[in-house]
């Protein structure tokens, strides 16, 4: 039998005809929202309090957080006019601006710009114009487990910032914590990513990325960066006191919350976390540094942005506007303890929440040795790249030969924001 | 008995190798099943101190099965075994007139458009997920079953699974139909699909795994909570900064278990094509 161009055609047409039949019954009405994979509890409360205000819907999309990002990229990228809203994460602002997927926000929010922490509006800002609102920051802290210093003895680390342990200090405690017959280990990294293990270099005195936020040789793999990245190596391979290939903050927090782990830097949504382990009984302290170098901390967190395609540029822009209302913020604040971007928050939970030692110490930090990661459009191949690079320094890798790569990938993908 | 393989120790040896090979493969799963009748705080106890309390809870409980059962995952079993069967359903019948037709017909551009049908399943989704992404936009199908079922429904490999089996029949079998008046598809229903048994039981089952495993698609195409399948159910008790361990290993026992009921019901079948295709 022969399929004719005339039967070919006639199937072509049924096609569109099928399609176009389909187009005409999508009509929407509310906000699509990519969101973080966080509980329905913590993020169906904030969608509801808006809807209560404005009327207007937001279909909160909750994904586990790498299929976000990959989402992202597909709808984003397919330059539609959906998604309407979306999570930015802090560092990916430049890479989504710098592609056209971030409306501008400066004239909208322009009376409200005093309102928030200088820091946190650093990371949503891109050559010079803000594109993405902080919803909050965050920062990294040292958690202890009470119990186990008690038993071996040990003196509890000071919660004073001024009085912060020097990493060669944690290795020694950390030592004295280990315990290889009953599988505790003295330290860990809540887990392997660049937001988390740069602070290590950048305490070290390295110079993570150069000055055009475009160049990792010499940056990636300089020797400072080496240095730093083989002391975490040693961590776990020759002193053994933190465990090899645990490198997600769930793997982490459990070993934690059982006892099997004596200190762990991780950020404050472990204040939530760590709740479901009854009779864990631990400790804050401010993140360690090099005695050779100076202390800093990972910062930065979840931004909202706008698709300047959205169909729904009034309702979209309403949303943003609500969410940087000190009622909003308070909301979120309640649902998920990201340390506020709004100074009114801070003042006013003043006396109430942060009392607690964790926040005194996350303030102390975010107003001194807060750094940033690098405000580069290639955030995300960057982070890609050196985040295998310190999963494989963890297993044991050579370091050198490792960054080299991670390096030289990073240069080439870099190539085309040049 | 002059085997040799029957000599008692070298049955023991060999039985020996087999039950730690098995012990291997199956300890995961067992592990996998016990953690989800722990209590939440016990899950990962265990895994440091390996002893019997590694496969014995000490308290056995369903509540992780219950929290699932209160909350969005029937829904999603429910999505996803209506998308994997609605798949199954039009995958066979459209892949198999494909099949038919590169098998018994001649037409300009055949093998051309048999080496695009090859091309298409050694193809990785990621590279085509952009493009399809904006047609399924375009035709307004985003937040729909459309877009989890229609991309679906063409698999190449399928195609060439009917196309290697049609091809088998000899010809002789058509011509003699056409002899006797049979059009085409008379004879593509009730003389090559009935002699295709184990055929469409192989491509069942590979299209419903696919389906019930499809985890990137249905985040990107349809990622409206209603909408959700089961790997974005178990997905969702994973997030960067907790996880609902028990959650996790509660629906993810219940995914294997339920997608392992399409091929235990059809099994044989399915390892006589795997036999069948072995000896031609």
């Amino acid at each position: 039998m022969q399929i004719g161009r005339r039967q070919f055609m006639a199937g072509l047409a049924t096609t569109t005809l099928l399609g176009s039949i389909g187009r005409a019954g999508a009509q929407s009405t509310t906000l699509s929202a990519p969101w973080m994979g966080w509980p329905e509890e913590q993020v169906a409360p904030l969608m509801a309090a808006f809807e209560k205000e404005t009327g207007i819907k937001v279909a909160a999309e909750r994904l586990p957080i790498a299929e976000l990002f990959k989402t992202l990229e597909v709808r984003l990228q397919a330059r539609n006019e959906i998604p309407d809203v979306y999570l930015v994460d802090g560092p990916l602002t430049a890479s989504y601006a710098a592609r056209g997927h971030l409306l501008v926000l400066d004239e909208m929010l322009a009376d409200d710009l005093e309102r928030f922490l200088p820091s946190t509006l650093v990371q949503g800002t891109y050559d010079e114009k803000l594109y993405a609102m902080p919803l909050g920051t965050s920062t990294q802290i040292l958690f202890y487990n009470k119990k186990l210093f008690a038993e071996a003895g040990l003196p509890e680390p000071s919660a004073d910032p001024a009085k912060r342990m020097t990493w060669e200090e944690a290795l020694s405690i950390a030592q004295a914590l280990t315990k290889p017959e009953i599988s505790q280990f003295g330290i860990a990294f809540e887990n392997c990513n660049p937001y988390q293990l740069l602070a290590l270099p950048q305490s070290w005195g390295a110079e993570v990325i150069g000055p055009d936020q475009l160049t990792a040789a010499g940056y990636v793999n300089g020797d400072a960066m080496v240095d730093a990245m083989t002391w975490y190596q040693e961590l776990h391979q020759t002193h053994k006191v933190a465990p090899v290939g645990t490198f997600q903050t769930g793997v982490t927090q459990e070993m934690f919350g059982s006892g099997k782990l004596a200190m762990i830097v991780g950020g404050t949504w472990n204040l939530v976390g760590f709740e479901k382990f009854e009779g864990l009984d631990f400790g804050v302290a401010p993140h360690p540094y090099f005695a050779k170098g100076t202390p800093v901390t990972p910062t930065g967190s979840w931004h909202i942005g706008i698709n300047p395609r959205t169909a729904h540029m009034e309702e979209a822009k309403a949303f943003v506007r609500w969410l940087s209302t000190r009622d909003a913020m308070d909301l979120w604040f309640e649902l998920r303890q990201y340390p506020p971007s709004l100074r009114q928050i801070w003042e006013e939970r003043a006396s109430t929440n942060f009392i607690d030692p964790v926040w005194e110490i996350v303030q102390h930090e975010l107003e001194h040795t807060a750094t940033p990661r690098p405000a580069t459009p290639g955030y995300r191949e960057y982070e890609d790249f050196l985040k295998t690079a310190m999963q494989d320094i963890n297993t044991g890798a050579d370091v050198r030969a490792t960054l080299d790569r991670a390096a030289q990938n990073i240069d080439r993908e870099m190539r085309k924001y040049r | 008995m002059d085997n040799p393989f029957q000599k008692p120790h070298v049955l023991m040896l060999r039985y020996g190798l087999l039950s730690i090979l098995a012990f291997i493969v199956v300890f995961p799963l067992v592990w996998l099943a016990l953690a989800s009748v722990r209590p939440q705080n016990e899950i990962f106890q265990p895994v440091s101190d390996f002893g019997w309390n590694t496969f014995i809870p000490s308290r056995f409980t369903l509540d992780n099965y219950r929290t699932l059962l209160n909350g969005d995952f029937p829904l999603a079993v429910k999505n996803s075994t209506f998308v994997a069967l609605t798949t199954v359903l039009f995958g066979v019948v459209v892949n198999a007139l494909a099949g038919f037709a590169f098998a018994v017909f001649d037409f300009r551009g055949k093998n051309l458009l048999f080496l695009l049908v090859i091309v298409s399943f050694m193809m990785p989704f990621e590279a085509i997920v952009l493009p399809l992404y904006v047609m399924i936009r375009a035709f307004g199908w985003a937040n729909s079953y459309q877009a989890l079922i229609v991309p679906e429904i063409a698999n190449g490999m399928v195609i060439f699974l009917f196309r290697q089996f049609f091809a088998s029949i000899p010809r002789d079998f058509y011509e003699a139909a056409r002899v006797d008046g049979a059009s085409w598809f008379y004879i593509f229903a009730r003389i090559a699909m009935p002699l295709s048994w184990p055929t469409i039981a192989t491509s069942g089952l590979m299209l419903f795994l696919a389906q019930w495993d499809s985890f990137f698609w249905p985040v990107v195409a349809a990622s409206d909570s209603a909408y959700a399948v089961v790997q974005v159910a178990i997905a969702r008790n994973i997030n960067f900064e907790q996880n609902d361990w028990g959650g996790l290993f509660a629906s993810t026992n219940l995914a294997i278990l339920l997608g392992t009921i399409p091929f235990l019901l059809i099994q044989r079948f399915y390892v006589r094509t795997l036999i069948s295709g072995g000896i031609k």
